[in-house]
């Protein structure tokens, strides 16, 4: 690990929806420019963590240090405005607007004068020719693989120093894992920091550097990603430790 | 023929401040959910503050007219500050905060009340209550007006949803409240100021009839049913479903009443059951929300 | 024996000073106390603007009495309630009224709080005033024999309005709101139109908050009528109306209820009036009319209407009244109130009087009406009063 203090440091992190507790607890980190996978069965929190993390869920308490500055309180635009970006699940496109208007609204932040938006248009549709194919198609009559690549390039189009992945490669056809596995090494190489939630262990730690591994709202193993590719309990493609497992 | 031509002008004057009515629902649900019963009393305000700025102060009528609908623009901010936002960030459901506004009703109407008495006060008009000579029909001249300005702002309404990224984000807020908020739209500020653009165009409406009929306490009733009628005609989705079921209300109501060979006291009731009618067969009105595909 | 006599005769004379001292002593305490007579006034809902243009006449004439000395020499001191025009709330009020020792009760809000009300003072025993309301089942609904109505009945309204139309009109169109009172006159215009063989050739009700009558105008010019009756009473719609009829250029002269004669269309259609025609009870060439119009001006700065002469005369009938009882007591008050006759009031025409005849409670003349009309943006002159004597 980097000896820099990490970009994301969330710390004793306790959030779920009105009384319900979905994490407890919960403490990570991601280092600057590390890709960091977050994995665990249904159920376990990982999506919560990632909204609590990006501001949209009312209840959390602890600390969520983001780039020194602590996000606890702030509400989602905040956020947003402060490098982070998120690929939520079921990714969550404008389906009537066009795919134009879906990039442009992940942009509606973007403090910088009106020209860099013309920037932004260029470099995700460099990175995804396909959005650019069907700039004025209604998004909802895109194919899956499209809109999840839509979505990943709407998050991008903030310029964010990071991005959080809620399992973008559901419901995919493989062909399509590989295009948008292949522009994520793109993005990773322009200093990205990434982080990963998913199901699918093996293509997740192919991806990453670390993982977290979350069960019932806790961080229960952690690791390189070398050493928890090797694990034999964590070896099926979805993930399935005994229940009440270690930690 | 002249009569039918008469209609024609009667029609596009109460389509358009019934389609304003139906906007003013349409610009607070949809990013927000919330159907807004004191869009009439909005309008009652607009006319009472027009009756303040154009009648005690006499100001010229433009500044006049938007310093009326500022402040009752200021008045929907405030109301969504004060009541709504509470409830919402509670978490309570949707019922709620229409609940709440539907005790506001009762709380603009004594206000009106009390401020400005319970008589009806006198509206001038911009243009004066002269005639346009168009041939073998003479338009009213705030028949004119009402249906400029009218169109006006139905216009810029649609153009501001459609053309402008601003107008994009209030749609994405309606069509994915958590995304929208992940791509870093202020929710709160977009809940603000649909309540301001709001009341702002019910206030509009209010402006625009009262020269007409008067400004008083009461006239917000009428106009909030008329409105929603419009608006569930129309479809509950888009600017273009506001104006088509304003101009069918309006069209509706006059026809029947000129050439239906029933007593006007029956011809009344006929709006109703065509709204009750639309709400049976057809429940998303004549042009479906976009959010159906 | 002289003895006795002289005793019995001394007991007499004593027994007859102590009496005499005690009645005498009775008046005395009592000169002080006030009487008070109770008024019912809507301050904030639908008949506000009525009930306070009345009100302002029953001030005046509690002062006018209160300055020449009072009645009974004693003054009278008002005592106000707020039943914002609801019927179950003018009853309590009643009540209350009724508890603080009032001996009149006069009604200014709608006729349903009073109808309600008088539940309150049939039960108290205390009389009751409408001053001013024509519905013609006050009287009747309820047997409270408590309860006089003074004010012109519509079915005296309408007979005067159509003997007028009678002389001019043989086919006219009638039109109306749908408020409850705006149905209820155009019921009654319909009646009396039909009973004078006039024909009604176009009929139509404007709904409440109506945006513009353009159709139902429409189907009066195509009916083509010699007159226009309009038996509406709500504001915006009747404002709508002279400004569309205005528009259309249409010429047919427009008669109209009482309704016409609130000044508040003068402010909201100015000029848009000139010779309308209405029924009134205000006829301004009367000496009565004249003497109060000039007391009202040198208050108010304005010139008075049927509103204000109602609330007068509701408090100088009583007055009246009070003097025939002889004493502030309510049951003595009813009576002298029922034994009015031929008293000469503010309102009716010249040469007629208010009066309650003996199986009756309503004190108008049923030819106490006139037809009036509007010039130069102001109420002119009576115009017809055909059907009083003089």
């Amino acid at each position: 690990m980097s000896a820099a203090p990490p970009m994301l440091a969330v710390e004793n992190l306790t959030a779920g929806h009105g009384p319900v507790t979905v994490i407890d607890g919960l403490s990570l980190a991601v280092g600057a420019r590390e890709a960091v996978a977050l994995l665990g069965p249904n159920g376990a929190g990982k999506s919560t963590l990632v909204m609590a993390i990006a501001g949209t869920l009312r209840s959390r308490t602890g600390r969520v240090d983001f780039a020194g500055r602590n996000l606890i309180d702030l509400p989602p635009h905040a956020i947003v405005a402060m490098g982070v970006a998120v690929v939520p699940e079921g990714r969550r496109i404008f389906a009537p607007l066009s795919v134009l208007d879906n990039l442009h609204l992940g942009a509606i932040r973007l403090p910088a004068a009106r020209g860099r938006i013309g920037e932004r248009y260029e470099s995700v549709f460099a990175l995804f020719p396909r959005l650019a194919e069907r700039r004025q198609q209604r998004a909802g009559t895109l194919s899956g693989g499209e809109q999840q690549m839509l979505a990943i390039g709407r998050a991008l189009m903030s310029a964010p120093t990071m991005i959080l992945l809620d399992e973008p490669f559901l419901g995919l056809a493989p062909k399509i894992v590989d295009e948008i596995l292949a522009t994520l090494h793109v993005l990773r190489r322009a200093g990205l920091t990434v982080l990963l939630v998913e199901q699918k262990t093996e293509l997740a730690l192919n991806f990453c550097d670390r993982a977290y591994v979350m069960q019932k709202g806790r961080i229960v193993r952690e690791g390189s990603a070398a050493a928890l590719a090797g694990d034999p309990a964590l070896s099926a493609d979805y993930f399935a430790l005994p229940a009440g497992g270690p930690g | 023929m002249t009569d039918l031509l008469e209609l024609a002008v009667s029609i596009l004057e109460a389509g358009g401040i019934y389609a304003l009515m139906a906007l003013a629902y349409l610009v607070v649900l949809r990013p927000t959910g919330i159907i807004n019963f004191a869009v009439g009393e909005w309008a009652t305000l607009a006319s009472f503050f027009s009756v303040a700025t154009l009648g005690w102060w006499n100001l010229p009528y433009i500044p006049g007219a938007v310093l009326a609908l500022a402040g009752v623009a200021a008045i929907g901010a405030l109301t969504e500050q004060a009541t709504v936002r509470p409830m919402i960030e509670r978490g309570a459901p949707i019922l709620t905060p229409i609940l709440i506004l539907l005790g506001m009703v009762v709380v603009y109407r004594e206000a009106a009340a009390l401020g400005f008495g319970t008589q009806n006060l006198r509206v001038p008009p911009p243009l004066g209550f002269g005639r346009i000579d168009l041939g073998p029909i003479a338009i009213p001249m705030q028949s004119a007006v009402v249906i400029a300005v009218s169109g006006i702002m139905l216009a810029g309404t649609w153009a501001f949803f459609e053309r402008t990224i601003w107008g994009k984000a209030f749609q994405a807020v309606a069509i994915d409240r958590v995304a929208a908020g992940l791509m870093g739209i202020n929710l709160r500020l977009v809940a603000a100021f649909s309540f301001a653009g709001g009341a702002a165009i019910a206030g509009t409406a209010g402006v625009l009839q009262a020269p007409l009929t008067s400004a008083h306490y009461l006239m917000g009733l009428p106009l909030a049913i008329k409105g929603f009628s419009a608006l569930v005609i129309g479809g509950v989705g888009r600017v273009e479903g506001c104006i088509l079921g304003g101009l069918v209300l309006a069209a509706c109501e006059r026809l029947v009443m000129r050439y239906a060979p029933i007593p006007s006291g029956f011809a009344i009731g006929v709006p109703l059951l065509l709204m009750i009618l639309f709400l049976l067969v057809r429940p998303t009105g004549l042009i479906g929300a976009r959010g159906r595909t | 024996m002289t003895k006795t006599r002289l005793t019995r005769r001394a007991l007499l004379a004593g027994t007859a000073a102590a009496a005499t001292a005690a009645t005498l002593k009775a008046p005395a305490i009592a000169q002080n106390a006030p009487i008070k007579i109770g008024v019912i006034t809507d301050r904030v809902a639908n008949s506000a603007m009525w009930a306070t243009l009345m009100g302002e006449g029953v001030e005046l004439a509690t002062k006018q009495v209160n300055d020449a000395g009072g009645v009974l020499g004693r003054r009278i001191e008002l005592a106000w309630e707020d039943d914002q025009d609801r019927p179950d709330v003018s009853a309590t009020r009643a009540r209350k009224l009724i508890g603080d020792g009032v001996v009149m009760i006069l009604s200014l809000s709608s006729s349903t709080a009073a109808q309600q009300a008088q539940t309150a003072t049939l039960e108290g025993k205390v009389p009751h005033m409408s001053p001013s309301h024509s519905a013609d089942t006050l009287t009747t609904r309820l047997n409270n024999p408590y309860f006089f109505q003074m004010g012109p009945l519509a079915s005296f309204q309408i007979r005067t309005l159509m003997a007028y139309a009678g002389t001019r009109f043989r086919r006219v169109a009638l039109l109306t709101d749908n408020s409850a009172l705006g149905t209820v006159n155009a019921t009654s215009f319909r009646q009396g139109l039909q009973q004078g063989n006039i024909q009604i050739v176009a009929d139509e009700t404007f709904e409440r908050g109506v945006t513009d009558v353009t159709p139902a105008l429409q189907r009066v010019r195509a009916a083509n009528p010699e007159g226009i009756f309009h038996a509406g009473i709500l504001g915006a719609e009747m404002a709508l109306f002279f400004r569309t009829y205005h528009q259309m250029g249409l010429r047919q002269p427009v008669l109209g209820s009482f309704n016409l004669s609130i000044p508040t269309y003068l402010d909201l259609v100015p000029g848009l009036l000139e010779g309308v025609q209405f029924i009134d009870v205000y006829d301004d060439v009367k000496p009565e009319v004249v003497d109060f119009a000039n007391r009202y001006k040198a208050v108010h700065n304005k010139d008075p209407f049927s509103l204000p002469a109602y609330g007068y005369d509701g408090i100088m009938l009583t007055v009246d009244a009070l003097r025939r009882a002889g004493a502030p007591d309510r049951e003595k008050l009813r009576d002298a109130m029922h034994a009015t006759r031929n008293y000469t009031a503010v309102i009716g025409a010249r040469g007629t009087t208010i009066g309650f005849a003996p199986d009756r409670r309503i004190g108008f003349p049923e030819n106490g009406c006139v037809v009036r009309t509007i010039a130069n943006n102001k109420h002119g002159h009576a115009v017809w009063r055909g059907l009083a004597a003089s």
